[in-house]
C-alpha cells in the first residue's frame, strides 16, 4: 500500500490504438500515468484499445473525447503499417479536430527485421499532420517520450487557446483549485504496446 | 436465488415464446417496406431522435388509455400485448429523462458522498467527467436511504454480537432525543449512529463527509436565510440526508445555528487539511478510481448510451406491428432487469447468504459460460480471493470452517501461489495487524472488488456487443446477468460483513468511539459498492436490447453475416450474400454510418454499396437521409 500523495493540474484522456491482432486485450484496458510538462503535473488516463479487428466497432466508441491518440504499428510487420490510413480515418472522424495524434513505430529494437522504413513512416506522418516516433516497448526506448510529446502538444494547444477546455469532449480536465490528495497506482500498468505480437 | 429469478420473470418467458415466431418471420414480411416507405414522406424521421419517438409513444399511450381506461394492465393476452406495452414503453423511452431528473439531486449530495471525490470537485470541467459523475452515483438518492436502513439494521446485529459496541450505540441514540422527536419518520434504529467524536476525523470517510460538506454548501448557500428558517428546517433536511444527523447532534450543543455552521465549516477545512497530510487515510473513492473502477464505469456508460441511441433510432424507423413486437421484446428484457432489483433486496435480508460466497469463483465462471461470452473472470476472482484470504486470517475463532473453505478454494484456483507459504506469511502479518490496518484493508478490498466487478460487467458488455462467438437468446442472457449481478452483490455484502466482524474481533479492546466509525464506514462503503455494481448492471440494459435487435431483426436466422474482418469490398459482398436479409443501415452521427453488417461505412461507401445492391436485384428504400432499408427481391 504505497501511498504517495501527488497533485496534478490536468487529466488528459489518451487512446492507444494498436495495429496488431493482439489477442490479449478485450475491448479496452486502462492505465494511468503521471507526467510533467512545463512544471505542470498531468495525469494521463490511458484507454488502451484492442487491436483485434472484431473489436473495432466497440473500440471506436471510446475514441470520442480523447485529447491524444497514439497509433501504434509494428515496424517489423508491414501489414500493421498498411492498416494505418483506415484507422486514421476512424480516429479523425471520431475525435475532435484538436486531438493530437502521434504515430508510433513499435519494436524499434528489432532493426534487423525492419519492414517499414523510418523515412516513409515519417513522411506519412507529416502528410497527415501526425507526430511521429519510433519506440520499443520491450526496451522502453522512447515510450515515455511518446506520452510526453503528445502531452506537450496538447498542453501547447491549451496555452495558445486552440484547445477549449470548456468545450465538450476536449479530453482534458483542468483542476484549477487547491491540490488534492491522491495515490499513485500501486499496480504497475502493463505496457500494451509491448504485447509480443 | 436462481429459482426466484426464473419465477419472477416467468411472464416475460411466455411473452418471448409467443412472439418469437413473429420476429423470426420478420424478413419475409413484405408489408414492412410499404410501412417504412410511408414514413419517408413524413418530416419527422429526418431526425430519428429520442424526442420524436418519445412524443409519439406518449401520444399513443394517451390514446390507448383513453380508449381503455379500465382495462387492467396485468393481462398480457396476445391480442392486447400491443396496447399494454405502449404504456410501458414510455418507461423505457423516457428512461434517460428519469435519470436526468435525478442529476440535480446527485450534484447536491455527491460531493458529500465522498466516494467520488475527484469528480465532485471537478463537476462542470469536462463533459466526460461530469457524465461519469452522474452515472457513478446514479442512485445516490435511494442509495443513501438504503445505506441508512442497512447500516441501522446491521448495526443492531453488531450490538448483539459484540458487547463493546452496544453501550455507546445506545448512548448516541439517547443523545439525540430532540432530533428524533422533531423528525418522527427518522426512527433511531434506522439512522446510523454516527459518533461526533473529533478523533474519528479522517477515518470517518463518508458519513462525516456528508455532514461537513452539507454544512459547507449550506453555508455558501445563504447563512442568514437559513438562520432565519431555523432548526426545524434542519430536521427536515436531515431526513433526506442521514449524515446530517451529526450536524444535528452538534446543534444540540451550540446555541446559535450560525455558530454551528461555522464550526462545521472549520471542521471540514481541518479535515481536508488533515487528509492531505494523512497518507494512510482510506479513501474508497480514490482507491476505486485507482483500480480503474471509474474508467470501466465510464466506458460502460459510453457503450450504454450509444446502445440506447441505437435502440431509439431503430424504434423510430419501425412502424405498426413490427414496432409493437419489438417493443414488447425490449420490454420483456427490461422487466428482467427491473425484477432483479426486487429480488436482490430480498436476498440482502437473507441471513445465510454469506456461506454462498465461497462458491463465488466457480459460480462466476459458470455464469459467464452460460452467457456465451468469452469473458474470463480471472481478475475478479483474484481480487475476491485476496480479500477473503486476508480476512480469514483475521478470524481465528472460526478457523475450522475457514480451513475447509480455503482448501476448497485453493483447489479451484490452481494458478495461485503455494497456499501454505502465503498462509504462513499472513499469519505473521496477522500478529502485527492493528485495527487501523484491518480498516484500511477492508476499504481497499471493497474498492478493488467493486472495481473488478464493474470491469467484469464492462467486458461482458463489450463482448455482447461485438465479440460474441455464438448467439444466445437475449432474454436468457438477461436472466443470467441478473444472477451474475446478484452473485456479485451478495459477495460484496458478505465481504463487508466479514470485514466488520474482523474489525470487531481485532478491535475488541478499543473504545467504541474509535471502532464504531470504522465499522460504520465499512458498512457504508459496502452498500455503496453494491449500489455501484447494480448501477453498472442497469447500464447493460440498452446493450442487451441492441444486441436483441441485432440478432432478431438485422439478421437472417440462417445466414449470419460475419462482423468485422472485412474490408469495404467484403462488406459489400456480405451484404449481397445475405439473401433474404433485411439490412438496416443506421446513421448515428454526422457522416459516420453504422450497419449491422459493416463496422465502418461512410456516406460514399454506403452509396456505392446501395448502388451495387440495386443492380443485384436488391431494392433500396430510403426512409430518411440517414436510414436506409435494403430488401432482397
Amino acid at each position: 500500500m504505497a501511498t504517495a500523495p501527488y497533485n496534478y493540474s490536468y487529466i488528459f484522456k489518451y487512446i492507444i490504438i494498436v495495429m496488431a491482432d493482439c489477442p490479449h486485450t478485450i475491448g479496452v484496458e486502462f492505465g494511468t500515468r503521471i507526467i510533467e510538462v512545463s512544471g505542470q503535473k498531468i495525469k494521463l488516463q490511458i484507454w488502451d484499445t484492442a487491436g483485434q479487428e472484431r473489436f473495432r466497432a466497440v473500440t471506436r466508441s471510446y475514441y470520442r473525447g480523447a485529447a491524444g491518440a497514439l497509433m501504434v504499428y509494428d515496424i517489423t510487420r508491414r501489414s500493421t503499417y498498411n492498416h494505418l490510413s483506415s484507422w486514421l480515418t476512424d480516429a479523425r472522424n471520431l475525435t475532435n479536430p484538436n486531438t493530437v495524434i502521434i504515430l508510433i513505430g513499435n519494436k524499434a529494437d528489432l532493426e534487423a527485421q525492419r519492414d517499414v522504413t523510418y523515412e516513409e513512416a515519417k513522411q506519412f506522418a507529416e502528410e497527415n499532420g501526425l507526430l511521429f516516433l519510433e519506440a520499443s516497448a520491450k526496451t522502453g526506448e522512447n515510450v515515455e517520450d511518446a506520452f510526453l510529446e503528445a502531452a506537450k502538444k496538447i498542453y501547447q494547444n491549451i496555452q495558445d487557446g486552440s484547445l477549449d477546455l470548456n468545450a465538450a469532449e476536449s479530453g482534458v480536465q483542468h483542476k484549477p483549485s487547491a491540490p488534492q490528495g491522491g495515490r499513485l497506482t500501486s499496480e504497475p500498468q502493463p505496457q500494451r504496446e509491448g504485447c509480443g505480437c | 436465488m436462481s429459482d426466484d429469478v426464473s419465477d419472477g420473470s416467468g411472464a416475460g418467458d411466455k411473452a418471448e415464446m409467443t412472439e418469437m415466431p413473429n420476429s423470426a418471420s420478420l424478413p419475409e414480411d413484405t408489408d414492412v417496406h410499404c410501412d417504412l416507405a410511408t414514413i419517408s414522406n413524413e418530416p419527422t424521421p429526418v431526425d430519428p431522435g429520442g424526442d420524436v419517438l418519445e412524443g409519439a409513444a406518449i401520444q399513443d399511450a394517451d390514446t390507448a388509455t383513453a380508449e381503455h381506461p379500465e382495462r387492467p394492465t396485468e393481462t398480457p393476452l396476445n391480442g392486447e400485448v400491443a396496447e399494454d406495452t405502449l404504456a410501458e414503453c414510455i418507461d423505457s423511452v423516457s428512461l434517460e429523462a428519469e435519470l436526468g431528473s435525478e442529476i440535480p439531486l446527485k450534484e447536491q449530495s455527491d460531493p458529500a458522498e465522498g466516494s467520488l471525490p475527484r469528480e465532485g470537485g471537478w463537476a462542470g470541467w469536462g463533459s466526460w467527467g461530469k457524465s461519469l459523475l452522474s452515472s457513478a452515483s446514479a442512485t445516490v438518492g435511494h442509495g443513501l436511504t438504503a445505506v441508512k436502513e442497512k447500516a441501522g439494521a446491521t448495526l443492531r446485529i453488531h450490538s448483539v454480537n459484540s458487547g463493546a459496541s452496544e453501550g455507546p450505540q445506545l448512548d448516541t441514540e439517547n443523545g439525540v432525543p430532540e432530533g428524533t422527536d422533531a423528525a418522527p419518520d427518522q426512527s433511531p434504529a434506522k439512522s446510523p449512529p454516527t459518533s461526533p467524536s473529533p478523533s474519528s476525523g479522517g477515518m470517518l470517510s463518508a458519513i462525516s463527509n456528508v455532514v461537513q460538506n452539507t454544512g459547507k454548501s449550506v453555508l455558501t448557500g445563504g447563512l442568514d436565510a437559513l438562520e432565519f428558517i431555523g432548526k426545524k428546517t434542519m430536521n427536515v433536511l436531515a431526513e433526506s440526508d442521514p449524515g446530517f444527523k451529526r450536524t444535528k447532534t452538534l446543534m444540540e450543543r451550540t446555541v446559535s445555528l450560525s455558530q454551528m455552521l461555522r464550526e462545521a465549516k472549520e471542521k471540514e477545512k481541518q479535515r481536508l487539511a488533515q487528509q492531505l497530510s494523512a497518507e494512510r487515510t482510506a479513501h474508497y473513492g480514490l482507491l476505486f478510481d485507482e483500480y480503474q473502477g471509474l474508467s470501466h464505469l465510464e466506458a460502460l456508460e459510453i457503450l450504454s448510451n450509444e446502445s440506447e441511441r441505437k435502440v431509439q433510432s431503430f424504434l423510430a424507423s419501425l412502424d405498426g406491428e413490427k414496432l409493437e413486437l419489438l417493443k414488447s421484446d425490449l420490454i420483456s428484457i427490461k422487466d428482467v432487469f427491473a425484477a432483479k432489483e426486487l429480488e436482490n433486496e430480498e436476498n440482502q435480508e437473507e441471513p445465510g447468504f454469506e456461506e454462498k460466497g465461497e462458491e463465488f469463483a466457480s459460480m462466476l465462471t459458470e455464469l459467464l459460460f452460460e452467457l456465451h461470452v468469452a469473458a474470463t473472470p480471472d481478475k475478479l476472482n483474484k481480487a475476491m480471493k485476496k480479500a477473503h484470504d486476508w480476512v480469514k486470517e483475521e478470524q481465528p475463532t472460526v478457523s475450522v470452517d475457514v480451513a475447509k473453505e480455503s482448501k476448497g478454494e485453493t483447489e479451484k484456483e490452481e494458478q495461485e501461489e503455494n497456499p501454505d507459504d502465503s498462509q504462513e506469511d499472513k499469519k505473521e502479518e496477522r500478529a502485527t495487524k492493528t485495527v487501523e490496518e484491518v480498516y484500511l484493508l477492508s476499504i481497499e478490498s471493497l474498492a478493488e472488488v467493486t472495481a473488478r466487478c464493474i470491469e467484469q460487467l464492462h467486458k461482458v458488455a463489450e463482448l455482447i456487443l461485438h465479440g460474441q462467438e455464438e448467439e444466445k437468446a437475449t432474454l436468457d442472457q438477461a436472466k443470467v446477468l441478473v444472477k451474475l449481478t446478484t452473485a456479485m452483490c451478495n459477495e460484496v455484502a458478505s465481504l463487508s460483513k466479514k470485514f466488520t466482524n474482523s474489525l470487531t474481533t481485532v478491535g475488541s479492546n478499543k473504545k467504541a468511539e474509535v471502532l464504531n466509525p470504522m465499522i460504520n464506514s465499512v458498512l457504508l462503503e459496502g452498500c455503496n459498492s453494491t449500489t455501484y455494481v447494480q448501477d453498472a448492471f442497469q447500464l447493460l440494459l440498452p446493450v442487451l436490447q441492441v444486441s436483441h435487435i441485432q440478432t432478431s431483426c438485422w439478421q437472417h436466422p440462417t445466414s449470419r453475416p460475419a462482423v468485422g474482418n472485412h474490408s469495404h469490398d467484403d462488406q459489400t459482398r456480405s451484404l449481397e450474400d445475405t439473401a433474404g436479409c433485411i439490412a438496416l443501415i443506421h446513421a448515428l452521427e454526422g457522416d459516420v454510418f453504422y450497419a449491422s453488417l459493416a463496422t465502418n461505412i461512410h456516406l460514399r461507401t454506403l452509396q456505392a454499396i446501395l448502388h451495387s445492391v440495386k443492380n443485384a436485384n436488391f431494392q433500396r428504400v430510403c426512409i430518411s437521409p440517414h436510414v436506409y432499408v435494403v430488401f432482397y427481391k
